[in-house]
């Protein structure tokens, strides 16, 4: 038996051994050129191309193969070596925290506008994980372009550590059929009554004309937020700071409360749709684009597609849009911040001013004229010809190449710097729209202030508002259990967030 | 002579199987809705028109014929040395003689009920070499402990004389494992081996933590990518890409191709699964 057991040993040690082997090859054997940042960086004496490793979101199937013409015209333009990791954007938001945790850094980091208090963000701003890139702004003429709002949006600590992908500052908008609204015979609301009779136009007197009660007005969903029809009653953006420095927030208010009643107004009529708490993103659009609802809120951006989508099952579908509707309070949208993500140059990669410079360079040259019309309108001769210095598209060419740098990596809007061209109505109308939103816009004061109870637990108090919310408009509570739970919200750390707010403004405007 | 039944009895057999029918119908209509939403323009049960471009927008991305394969050989591979490891640790901790079993168990029971995080494993994950290749798929999750533990109390219900047996007649441990006790414990096999399938086929967190070429993403990856683009719900169109079709049928295909090698799988392993998953762990 001993001798049996001695000789089960030896072969338990000879399995273990040889399996600890097996492994040992299949990991050696396999790992990946890992794309480690911390390598000396090449081109650092100023002839060579500076080598450049980049990492974004890509939204969408296929990323254009290494080597493509957009990417050398880029390469060339900027004097930069490429290295491009595009990840899909939900991949993305999910990899950044571990990123940044792993301090493998690329040489910008795009922080998404969803993050931009994240606690992680937030640790390794201050922990000086990234340069502050304020004092050298002023070297760079097409970064110091960009509006100062914006960058005052995403400061931390009241200093600016972010190159922000710039977006209109107020383009929530009302997406129409402006096909029904023709048939019906009535012109584009101003006001909010005359907004409440389209839509009762919409749902009741067959704007599609097919002799069936198959249309509703507006279309809403379970992910949009309920402020939509708040400025015009007058309410605050989120937050409103008195004279004295307090901090009221916009559910506390008369006001807010007008715009949910009218909310209650839309929904008790049947001029919205009752699962608005329950349908996503694809059903909401797909209510407008095979022509049930008549209008939906959304950016401005979006109009275009919506009326492309919509056309495919009918070519007579027209869209337009609107932003503004007035109720005795004069003209007010509410701002964002006005950017989509913005980009922080780690340490860790970018080891010293010079490279840092050459990093912001590359942005900066993409800005450009040059660059504009690259990301705006495509390769000369093959996207668009310049004709008496207007850029002219050629028809039919795919621009998706283009789009795949262009949309990540453009900082001011390309139309900023491009020469002129033409546009597409909408294209042109979003234009004017966003432009004309810019004179009244009405800030949210805490965007680039922290308090650390809202990081804490603020989503989770949201809940109880946005549960509120909706029951009230469904008719489960009253204006009394409105109010109750705003007492709710208050007792339970929406006081101490408004405190919180109130010093770190303090602090703030001190700084300034 | 045929037993005449009571009346009672026949209405109870009627209401059985009404009942029956309705909870069958009840599974399998959502699986009809998507196939059959998936083929159509509408979203409406009864479809309307028959179209098959969901499925060619899917499959007009070379990245998803590639991903598919890679999935594939995950797969495949995956599941093989994952049985095997779990077969080969089960099968040691089956003898009851093995010094300091009891402390291997307790720590793969330990790991049952806590685990380090996601930044630590992916420490670990890249510490090891494994970022950026298909073993990170395979390696980081191999032996579930909770199979592993089933396994090995399937091992211990083999009766022992059998092992007995062959050792006296010179066959050593590894033949006996092969020889003896696989073959005897093919049910569990069988169901394990579909469950770490599953497992892999289906895996996209892991994807997106460990691999950045966009050459190794597994088909889940792409899928989850195609879905967000046909809802439109790109934040905030940093895509120009225009979906070429409606979104809903889109995603219902997507949802198919999904599930659809995984369904095919199920019939030929179902034989095993009636007696196989449960029955190492009771003893009798």
């Amino acid at each position: 038996m001993s001798m049996l057991k001695g000789l089960k040993k030896k072969k338990r040690l000879g399995l273990l051994s040889s399996a600890i082997l097996g492994l040992t090859l299949f990991t050696a054997g396999c790992s990946g050129d890992e794309a480690s940042s911390t390598k000396s960086k090449e081109g650092k004496s100023d002839n060579g191309p500076f080598e450049l490793s980049l990492m974004f979101n890509f939204d969408g199937v296929e990323f254009p193969k290494e080597g493509n013409e957009v990417e050398k015209i880029i390469e060339e333009m900027t004097n930069t070596n490429l290295k491009v990791n595009p990840l899909p954007g939900t991949a993305f938001e999910e990899r950044l925290p571990v990123m940044v945790a792993s301090g493998e850094f690329p040489d910008a980091v795009p922080i998404p506008r969803r993050h931009q208090q994240y606690p992680y963000v937030l640790n390794a701003v201050q922990g000086g994980v990234f340069w502050e890139i304020g004092p050298y702004l002023d070297q760079f003429p097409n970064l110091s372009k960009i509006n100062k709002q914006i960058y005052e949006n995403i400061k931390y600590d009241g200093k600016t550590y972010g190159v922000p992908r710039v977006r209109p500052m107020a383009r929530r908008v009302f997406i129409y059929r402006q096909d029904w609204l023709q048939n019906l015979g009535m012109e584009e609301p101003k006001t909010i009554e005359e907004f409440h009779k389209m839509l009762r136009a919409f749902t009741f007197d067959d704007p599609d004309k097919n002799g069936k009660d198959d249309t509703y007005g507006i279309v809403m969903n379970q992910g949009q937020p309920f402020t939509y029809y708040a400025p015009f009653f007058g309410a605050p953006n989120k937050w409103e700071v008195t004279k004295d420095g307090k901090f009221i927030r916009d559910v506390t208010t008369d006001e807010f409360f007008e715009s949910i009643k009218f909310q209650k107004k839309l929904y008790d009529e049947g001029l919205m749709n009752k699962d608005f708490t329950v349908i996503d993103r694809p059903e909401w659009t797909a209510a407008v684009e095979t022509g049930k609802a008549g209008v939906m809120i959304d950016t401005s951006n979006s109009t275009q597609n919506i009326e492309l989508g919509a056309q495919k099952s009918n070519p007579n579908a027209k869209f337009s849009m609107f932003s503004i509707l007035e109720n005795g309070k004069g003209k007010r949208i509410f701002a964002e911040g006005g950017h989509n993500g913005f980009f922080l140059f780690p340490k860790a990669s970018l080891e010293t001013e010079e490279e840092l410079k050459k990093a912001l360079g590359f942005f900066d040259k993409l800005a450009s004229e040059e660059g504009s019309n690259l990301l705006a309108w495509g390769i000369e001769g093959v996207h668009y010809n310049v004709v008496d210095g207007k850029a002219e598209k050629i028809p039919d060419t795919n621009m998706d190449d283009v789009g795949a740098y262009g949309a990540p990596l453009a900082t001011l809007p390309p139309l900023d710097n491009a020469i002129e061209g033409t546009l597409t109505p909408l294209a042109e109308l979003e234009l004017e729209l966003t432009k004309e939103n810019e004179k009244y816009m009405v800030s949210d004061p805490t965007l680039s202030i922290v308090s650390d109870t809202y990081l804490e637990m603020g989503e989770q108090l949201e809940v109880i508002l946005d549960d509120a919310h909706v029951k009230f408009i469904m008719g489960e509570i009253d204006e009394k259990g409105w109010k109750a739970a705003v007492e709710e919200w208050k007792s339970r750390g929406g006081d101490k967030i408004a405190k919180e707010y109130e010093e770190a403004y303090k602090k703030a405007k001190a700084k300034k | 002579m045929i037993e005449s039944r009571s009346l009672g009895s026949k209405i109870f057999d009627i209401f059985n199987h009404t009942f029956l029918l309705l909870v069958g119908l009840v599974s399998l209509l959502p699986f009809v809705y998507i196939v059959v939403t998936s083929f159509s323009a509408t979203s409406d049960l009864i479809p309307k028109s028959f179209t098959t471009e969901a499925y060619q927008y899917i499959f007009s991305a070379d990245t998803f014929t590639k991903s598919l394969l890679v999935s594939i050989f995950v797969t495949l591979v995956g599941t093989f040395v994952q049985l095997a490891l779990s077969c080969l640790m089960a099968y040691s901790l089956s003898h009851t003689q093995l010094p300091g079993r009891s402390f291997f168990l307790m720590m793969v029971l330990i790991t049952m009920l806590f685990s380090g995080g996601m930044i630590p494993t992916y420490f670990v994950v890249q510490q090891t070499g494994l970022l950026n290749s298909l073993w990170a798929l395979i390696i980081p999750n191999a032996i579930s402990a909770f199979y592993l533990i089933i396994l090995k109390n399937f091992f211990q219900s083999i009766p022992n004389e059998l092992k007995e047996s062959a050792k006296i007649d010179g066959a050593h441990e590894l033949t006996v494992l092969f020889r003896i006790v696989l073959p005897l414990s093919l049910p569990a096999l069988a169901a394990f081996g579909l469950f770490y399938a599953v497992g892999i086929w289906n895996q996209y967190f892991n994807a997106i933590l460990y691999i950045s070429d966009p050459a190794l993403y597994p088909v889940q990856v792409i899928l989850r990518q195609l879905i967000i683009l046909s809802s439109g719900a790109i934040g905030d169109s940093t895509s120009i890409e225009t979906i070429p079709y409606h979104g809903q049928a889109i995603q219902m295909a997507v949802i198919v191709v999904a599930t659809l090698p995984i369904i095919i799988l199920y019939p030929f392993l179902q034989k095993h699964f009636a007696k196989g998953v449960l029955l190492g762990s009771v003893k009798g």
